[in-house]
């Protein structure tokens, strides 16, 4: 059984149609890579697993049980975390508490909870406190916890917000360009965390990316998205040298005159 | 001893930052615009007053009750209202405010526009400290744990708080809720120490007279609510020796905070850190830096997710 299935996925803005009977099969532990050109729906195929959007039809299977319809943290809450493109985390919180938000899912505090402090009050902000510490050190930020996260640099915001998603112990993880606008160093240090957040916790990580180094020096799997269609899927050689893909991204002439992406 | 002028002061000073303490989780924290807080309170001080009148309860149990039925009708609002994003939000609250103002000026049990006369006077300076304290404690264990760092999160990012597990429809209705609860509060308190109430008293006006305090102390900053309390009780106090130019220097004044201090007195610093900032740098300047660390907004971006 498939970690995530889509289904015939299709989903219809007005008259735009942004993602076009799209399937997508990921197996438990693998880097898999959604690849292509401006506009072809790749956001958009992460708003529709994360419940953001409903899909206009088809459906979505994440362990076998279907998702699609349900309210974004419920399926948060089931092991699905993102990060967004352009970086969405908290500005005028500290690093810390930023991913001590991430543990929220995995926390059951309630209001009558923080007023009057139960048996394991104490003990579950200990927990939230040490596990978030945790996943700072993971991305090389624990020196940082104190400072408001509008004050680190891009690259570690970045890093930062992987951490806080991180914090759900989500089974699957959900990158949308997290090397976008990094220079090469950065890129080679994303690429470092994406193995190894498979790798030490077995998450299964799905990603969005522009840079095709990144995507094809890190993922197992590339899938390539034109139109809102896939028009192909293999590994990163095979799909290097499909020529729908070559023409998809340099248009119909580049195919005599350029053999790589 | 104090005199009963101070004493006046002192009281509808606490009475104030209750009211002012809890619009700050709606507004400071959660980050919700309510024009229409003063509603709240209105429908705690006629809870009160007409349990005290009319079923001869004890002051405790009318003051709780008040809080109640005040959180309640937040919960009522809160329902249909905070889909709404900023300020349709805050039309909708300033729409509540003035529902509550004609409800109660057209109601019988409520004595119309006559108001309610007569109320024993029970509330003294310890009931109102005593509240205010409460108030206090509730709201700085609300701010520290798990469900104050979610509202924080709906504040600077709503789509990115759902995104990681938080029910933000279900946070910010109880957001309301008890900042309601404590403005009822206020007003029980309000209505048995004025001992009489009429609904002009919660107009539009002392909506934004708390949401000013709120504002000028420091969104979600606890002392700075204190303060922001503090000063526009007294301010207006103070300036009564300009006579009929008291309420333009009032709103100058409002002006000019804003403009020095846009993130309000003490918005955006944590007071320890400001104490011991003050006295281990106050040679090298160290408030001056803290004070220019906090001039930046408050609030995330509301824009499409990309």
């Amino acid at each position: 059984m498939a970690l995530l299935e889509l289904k015939e996925i299709t989903m219809q803005f007005g008259g735009l149609t942004a993602v076009d009977h799209l399937d997508l099969r990921l197996e438990e532990g693998v880097i898999f890579g959604l690849i292509g050109p401006n506009g072809a729906g790749k956001t958009t195929v992460f708003n529709l697993v994360t419940g953001v959007y409903k899909p206009t039809s088809g459906s979505i299977y994440f362990k076998g049980e279907r998702i699609d319809g349900k309210p974004p943290y419920s399926i948060t809450a089931m092991g699905i975390s993102r990060t967004f493109q352009n970086i969405r985390i908290f500005k005028s919180l500290s690093a810390l508490d930023n991913v001590k938000i991430g543990r929220h899912c995995k926390s059951s505090m309630n209001l009558f909870h923080s007023v009057i402090p139960g048996p394991f009050t104490a003990r579950e902000e200990r927990d939230i406190e040490e596990k978030s510490m945790e996943y700072l050190r993971m991305v090389g930020l624990e020196h940082k916890k104190d400072i408001l996260s509008k004050n680190l640099p891009y690259g570690e915001q970045r890093r930062l917000e992987i951490a806080r998603a991180l914090a759900c112990e989500p089974k699957i993880l959900l990158l949308d360009e997290p090397a976008a606008g990094m220079n090469r160093q950065e890129k080679t240090e994303i690429m470092d965390l994406v193995r190894r957040i498979r790798d030490t916790l077995g998450v299964t990580v799905f990603l969005v990316e522009h840079d095709m180094k990144v995507v094809m020096g890190v993922s197992e799997t590339v899938a390539v998205l034109d139109y809102g269609k896939k028009i192909c899927e293999g590994t990163p050689s095979q799909v290097q040298s499909d020529e729908r893909v070559i023409e998809a991204y340099l248009g119909r002439r580049a195919r005599r005159t350029r053999k790589a992406v | 001893m104090i005199d009963a002028y101070t004493i006046q002061i002192l009281v509808v000073f606490g009475i104030n930052a209750i009211m002012a303490l809890g619009l700050n989780l709606i507004t400071g924290v959660t980050g919700q615009l309510s024009l229409g807080h003063a509603g709240f309170m209105s429908v705690g001080a006629y809870t009160a007053a007409i349990m005290t009148l009319r079923l001869h309860t004890p002051y405790v149990l009318n003051l709780l009750a008040a809080g109640v039925v005040a959180g309640l009708s937040g919960v009522v609002l809160g329902f249909p209202t905070l889909r709404l994003y900023g300020d349709y939000l805050a039309i909708a609250t300033l729409g509540f405010g003035e529902i509550v103002r004609v409800l109660f000026l057209n109601l019988e049990i409520t004595g119309g526009g006559l108001g309610l006369s007569a109320i024993p006077s029970k509330t003294n300076l310890a009931v109102v400290y005593a509240c205010l304290g409460i108030t206090l404690y509730v709201m700085s264990k609300i701010q520290k744990s798990r469900v104050g760092r979610a509202l924080m999160a709906i504040r600077e990012d709503e789509v990115a708080a759902i995104a990681m597990g938080v029910n933000s429809t279900s946070l910010k209705v109880q957001a309301f809720a008890v900042g309601a609860f404590f403005a009822g509060i206020s007003g029980g308190l309000y209505a048995h120490y004025l001992t009489y109430i009429n609904p002009n008293d919660f107009g539009f006006m002392k909506s934004i007279d708390s949401l000013s305090m709120v504002v000028l102390g420091g969104m979600g900053s606890l002392p700075g609510v204190l303060l922001g309390a503090a000063v526009l009780t007294y301010a207006p106090e103070k300036l009564r020796f300009l006579q009929n130019y008291r309420m333009i220097c009032y709103g100058a004044f409002l002006v000019f905070m804003m403009v020095f201090r846009p993130n309000g007195l003490l918005g955006g610093t944590d007071l320890r850190q400001l104490v011991k900032a003050s006295f281990k740098g106050l040679n090298w300047g160290a408030m001056a830096k803290q004070g220019a660390r906090t001039r930046e907004g408050i609030g995330g971006s509301k824009d499409g997710i990309a």
